[in-house]
Order: C-alpha cells, then structure tokens, then sequence
C-alpha cells in the first residue's frame, strides 16, 4: 500500500498522470476526457428565477404577516419596534438571493448522463449517469404549473444523499428528460433497474404521447426479460 | 415449481414455528428498552402516586405480561408466507396488515441465524436483505434449518437465472467445497474488539440506561462517599487524582471488555469462504458468492456476491496501529443510515494484517491494481482549520470571557490552542491522500487510527464538485463521490484535479458494460 508522503505535494502533472492511468485502462478515445473543457450548461425556464424569488420571500413574508397580525391583537405582546421592519428586510433579501440563485443554476444533458449546477457562494456541479438512476418523479407545484414547469427528482442507490433534484424545468424539457432516461434503459436492460412513476396526485399532468408509448414499450420488454423492473418498495 | 418447494409445501401459505413466539417477545421487548423506555413514565407515575402499590404493580405487571404474551401470540398467527413462482409473498401484521411481495431478483443478501433459543429445536432466523429497506425487508423467525438452506440456495439460484441466463447443471457445493480465505482466532477477536470502535458503541448504549439510572446513583453516591474513597486512596489532592485516574481506567477497561466481549460474541469462529471454482475451473469474479458463518450464541450465516461490493474499506483506530491490525468492511448498497442494526449487518473481515488485507483485496475485487500511488492535498486545509475550526471559535468566546473580566492576557489562549493543536491539523493534512490507477480510485483519510477506501471507479452513483468561497480564491474545490455504500470526499484539491476525476468518473461509468449491482 502506498505510503502517506511527509510533504504532499500537487503537480498537475502527477495527477494528470494518474488519471490517465485510469482512463488508459478502458480503451477510451471518449470526447469526455477533455475534462477542461466547460460543460455547457443551460438555463433553467426563463420564469424560474421570479418564481424562486417569489417562494423565497413568502416564507419570511408568511412570518412577517403572522407577526404583524398578532403584534396588533394581543395586547399582551408589544414586539420591538426593530422587528417588522427587519423581517421585512430578510423577506425581501432572500428574495434577492433567491432570484439570483435561481439564475445560477444550470442543466446539461447529453446522451448518458446530466449535469446539474447550482449556488452563488457554494458552487457545485453535479454529474449523474442515467445507468444510475432508479427511478424518477416528476412533480409540479400549483405555482410551476401555470409557468408549465416542473421539478424532477432522480433517485439513485445509497439513499438520500446521493439523490438529486432540479427544479424550474420547463415542462417539455422535463418529458424529454424523462424520455431520453427510459430510451436509456430500454436500451440498456443490462442493469435492469429502472422503473419510473409519476408523483401527480395532485394534478392532471401533461403526459406526451411518445413517453407513454415508451413507457409501455418498456414494460413490455421488461417482462419479457424476466422481471427486470425493481418493483418499490411496498408494492 | 420444483419438487423440493412442494416437499417443503412452501407453495401454500405457511406459518413459523410457534417457538417464533420467543422471537416476537424477545423483538417487542427490544424494541420496549430501545426506543420507548421514557413513555413508561406515566406507568411510574402512576405506581408512585397510588395508596397501594403492591396491587396497582402487580395488576400492571400481570397486564403487561398477558400483553406480550398476546401480542406476541397474535403476531405469530398472522405471520404468514410462501413463494410463488419468482416471489416470496409475506403477510404480517395484527391491526395494520402488511402484504409483502419480495421478488427474488431483488434481494441482496439472505442471512441465516440461529439464536440460543431456536437450537433445540434445529429452527432459524432466515433474514432476507434488500437494497432500499431500511432494515431488513423480511423475517422469518422460526423456520426448520433445512428449509432456510434451501430457500437460499433457491432464491440464489433463481436470481442467477434470471440475471445471467445460466443453465442449472446440478452443480453443488459438494463438488467444489468452497476455499477458506479467511479466519479469525480468539486473539484476533481480541484485537478487533480493541480496534474497531466498538468501543464507543459503548456509550451509545450506556446513555438510555444511564439517563434513567442517574438520579439513582445521585442518590446512592453522595459527596461523603467520594470522600469516603479519596481517603481509601490517600486522601487529599493526590487522593482524588489516583480517584479520577482509577475512575477513567475503570471505564476503558469496561469499553474495552464490552467491545472484546461483542467482537466475541458476532464473530466468534469466523470463517470467510469463497466458491470460486464451477466444474473444475474458476467462475469470473463477478459470479463468486462470499459466505461468511460466526458467532457465538447465535450462529450467523451470511453471504454476498462480490459483484455486490461497492467498496473495500480497511481502518483501524489508534490501538489497531499499534497491534497493526486493520478492520475490514466490504461496502454493499445500503440506504445510508449509520444506525447500529445496520452497522450490525456490515460485512466485516476482522483483524487483518496489512498483507492479509491485500491479499483479500486482490482476490475481492477483480483486476484491482497492488498499489495505487496517491497525492495529498492542498495546505490551505491547514490554514482553514486553524483558523475556522481553531483560531475563530475560541476568539469569540475569550472575546466573551474577555468582557467580563476584563483580563488582555485571555486573548492569548486562541492563539495558544491553534498552536497546540496544529500538530494534529498537520497530521490530519498528510493523511488525506488519493489516487486512481486502471480505473480504481483509493482514498484515505485518517488522524490516529486510517480509512482506506479502494473502489471500482465505474460503480460510482454520482459525483459532486464543489467550490466554497474560501476555496474559490485560490481554485480548490472538494469532490465528493456518492458510492451505494458510503459517500467520500476529498477536500483542498485543486479544481481542475476535481473536475478531471468527474471526468474520468462519468466516462468509466459510460464506458464499463458490467453491472454494478
């Protein structure tokens, strides 16, 4: 085993070193190797950010509200005159946050995986290969359905933590994301574990016709090979 | 439907054993002490309050046992099960009924144990394992041994038929007797007690009882009686030091003694088994199935298939270090919670040395390269350490000690401790290291004892770059890699080091056609 260096040191050589070793390995001539060259990330639907702005500010408004409401009927209660004012201003100030946060994050998908990133201060990227995904859910919220955008969530092994959602998808982008994964799997039964559900008890959604075809399509097949579909969990 | 199922008449609905009944109660009673001891306050309540106690305790206790005895007797009718086809269908539940349909495919691991209890009576605990349930997904509690063993073999081979379309040729065990790849003997046990941490699994478990029993020794051990024993030991200043001092070794001796003593307990004549041959040539890795048997009073036996492994992890705390002895843990998809039910079902190799462990690796893991030479980080963690974890913290509370006694020479105590624990910081820098060679990624971490995690880079879930502020100034960032098993990061690596491994990660895991599960 190796040894832990008394000085460790970064050269990007050494590392570059090393990660071509990794990549040697497989034979890989793959474009993806380049890993310098810049993901080219896509907007999320153009109302998202207003939208986040929005729901960010009506959480400390609500607050706000119900402290105005009882500062003014219980007389008991006399809040310090610093208070509303200040939780006006957090309202309003993470509905700043919120807008520009919203704008910073950013989607890519290409034929295997999708790429997420996301925050101002703490940026992170996201990369999630679609042979990882057990299931995912699409839901919309009453405010992204008017927008006709949608959150969906994939659901990858190793709990919670390793899931990942993104929010503010235009509806389209969101089916088409859902139809490129089941192409993915119907492609690929090699791993047999995708199943996809819809979580929509709330609202009829918007099903295109070709995710239903291949839906089924998948169905089909997956019963041919034997019960490929991993069931949930209390089915 | 083969012959043997309908021998077993596991094709109709079957109920367990009625010893099963012992499992219900022993389940219920567990479960009482672990999670719901404080609701039984009212109950105290009550008995103290009343005029006559031995009554109203002896109405409560007789209700008490008719419940357990009922509850545990209703939970025994109830539970039902079968297989059909593909599927083990089971029926539990008294007022809220469950219906469980597992499908074979599905399961992870199948454990046989044997409690003390079910001996007698050649019964046993077959445990069905599957990758989201939180424990696991069944139990069947009471099952004559045979039919446990063949359910497994059935299950095992079902899923092998349905996953790689493999004919079955009647090939059995007895043909090829599996290879014996490791064992532990008793002062191995000795060791893995000493250097897994189990030994603070001790304090997890003292603190429900000793938050109940406080207030007794409040009562019982009274300022006198700490008295009393400094003067045994020679009382005054030195008399309390050699107190406080036999006091701390007291507690290591019982940590240490609880830790041997479980070690003993799960993993008593461990033997870790591999069938590695099929009609006298050697199966691929990936088709190799572990078998794993331990334990003392309870016989456990356990088996995963080394396609399953996630990861290969081998630490060891301080003690470990110095008997050089390592711990072994072969990472399987779980759902993330470090709860002790599933610490308990980890598959643990115990006690190895450091050439053992390679060895084990090698043989585990297919094609893993003997070595993977690794870098460390960035030393701006030490500076970020010190400064938020160290400097800072301890500033703003001399800052508010400062206040009120107004004393300067209190803000030389932050830098005092930054300089006192910058040893340890700098320690803690050298051992984060990492690495990747032919497509296997190494990270290690460690301050006293080590983690040294070694995984196939194509088995990865997700991956994750991230860039703080702080980091974002002098472009380092952490990369954090979501395994099914466990999640691991590496923080303080240069960006573009970060965003090569997310790379080379995505495109392994593009690349790689094989399962990862």
């Amino acid at each position: 085993m190796t040894e832990s260096t008394d000085q460790p040191n970064i050269t990007d050589e050494s590392n570059q070193d090393l990660l071509q070793d990794g990549v040697n390995d497989h034979e890989s001539n793959n474009s993806n190797t380049n890993a310098l060259s810049p993901i080219p990330f896509q907007a999320l639907s153009k109302h998202y950010p207003k939208l986040n702005a929005f729901s960010s500010f009506i959480g400390w408004a609500i607050i706000l509200v119900i402290m105005f409401v009882v500062d003014l009927l219980v007389d008991k209660i006399n809040l310090h005159f610093l208070v509303l004012p200040g939780l006006l201003f957090f309202s309003l100030l993470s509905g700043v946050v919120g807008y520009f946060s919203a704008k910073a994050c950013g989607y890519y998908q290409d034929e295997f995986d999708i790429y997420f990133k996301q925050g101002l201060w703490w940026k992170k990227q996201v990369a999630l290969n679609f042979s990882r995904i057990q299931h995912i859910d699409i839901s919309h919220g009453p405010l992204e359905r008017r927008y006709q955008m949608a959150t969906i969530k994939f659901f990858t092994a190793g709990g919670a933590t390793s899931d990942l959602r993104i929010s503010g998808l235009p509806n389209s982008q969101a089916e088409q994301i859902r139809a490129d994964i089941l192409r993915y799997a119907k492609e690929n039964i090699i791993n047999d574990e995708l199943t996809v559900f819809e979580d929509d008890s709330s609202q009829p959604t918007v099903h295109s016709e070709s995710s239903e075809i291949i839906e089924s399509k998948l169905e089909d097949s997956a019963s041919e090979g034997e019960n490929t579909t991993r069931g949930n969990k209390n089915d | 439907m083969t012959e043997q199922t309908k021998q077993f008449g596991v094709q109709e609905w079957q109920r367990l054993s009625p010893m099963s009944i012992v499992f219900f109660i022993g389940k219920f009673v567990t479960h009482l002490i672990k999670d719901s001891l404080p609701s039984l306050a009212p109950v105290a309540i009550v008995i103290f309050n009343s005029e006559n106690k031995v009554w109203i305790t002896s109405l409560i206790a007789i209700a008490a046992v008719v419940l357990l005895l009922g509850g545990s007797f209703l939970q025994y009718w109830y539970f039902k099960f079968k297989i059909e086809g593909e599927k083990l269908l089971v029926n539990d539940g008294v007022f809220k009924k469950n219906h469980r349909i597992i499908q074979f495919d599905r399961i992870q691991n199948i454990n046989i144990l044997q409690p003390l209890y079910f001996k007698p009576f050649q019964l046993v605990n077959l445990q069905v394992e599957t990758a989201g349930a939180k424990g696991n997904e069944a139990d069947l509690a009471g099952i004559p041994s045979k039919l446990a063993e063949y359910l497994r073999e059935h299950v095992m081979q079902a899923k092998q038929h349905a996953k790689l379309n493999v004919a079955n040729t009647g090939d059995t065990e007895a043909d090829h007797p599996p290879e014996l790849i490791a064992e532990a003997s008793m002062r191995d046990l000795v060791n893995y007690g000493m250097s897994s941490n189990g030994i603070f699994w001790f304090f997890v478990l003292i603190a429900p009882i000793f938050s109940m029993t406080d207030e007794i020794i409040e009562k019982w051990i009274t300022k006198e009686d700490i008295n009393y024993l400094a003067d045994l030991f020679g009382g005054g200043i030195a008399g309390n030091i050699v107190l406080a001092l036999s006091a701390i070794l007291l507690t290591l001796t019982l940590m240490f003694s609880f830790s041997i003593l479980g070690a003993i307990l799960r993993y008593y004549k461990y033997q870790l088994t591999i069938n590695s041959k099929e009609h006298g040539q050697v199966k691929p890795l990936a088709k190799q199935t572990l078998k794993r048997s331990s334990g003392l009073l309870t016989s456990y036996q356990e088996s995963l298939k080394l396609q399953k492994i996630q990861a290969f992890i081998s630490q060891s705390n301080f003690i470990g270090r110095w008997l050089k002895v390592e711990n072994i843990t072969l990472g399987q998809v779980s759902s993330g919670q470090n709860t002790p039910k599933n610490r308990a079902s980890l598959f643990v190799v115990p006690a190895r040395t450091s050439e053992q462990s390679s060895q084990l690796k090698s043989q585990l893991m297919e094609a893993v390269p003997e070595s993977i030479e690794t870098v460390g980080i960035d030393k701006r963690y030490v500076y970020k350490t010190l400064a938020l974890k160290l400097f800072l913290p301890s500033l703003i509370i001399c800052t508010i000690i400062y206040l009120n006694v107004n004393q300067l020479v209190i803000f030389a105590v932050p830098v005092l401790i930054s300089l006192i624990f910058l040893p340890l910081v700098l320690r803690r820098w050298r051992a984060y290291q990492f690495g990747m060679k032919k497509g296997y990624a190494r990270f290690e971490r460690g301050l006293f004892g080590f983690r040294h995690v070694t995984f196939p880079l194509f088995k990865v879930q997700k991956v994750e770059v991230i860039q703080s502020p702080l980091q974002r100034r002098r472009d380092l960032a952490t990369l954090k890699v979501y395994l099914a098993s466990n999640k691991i990061q590496m923080q303080y690596i240069p960006m573009k080091t970060a965003q090569q491994w997310m790379a080379v990660i995505v495109e392994q895991i593009q690349q790689t056609k094989k399962a990862w599960y």
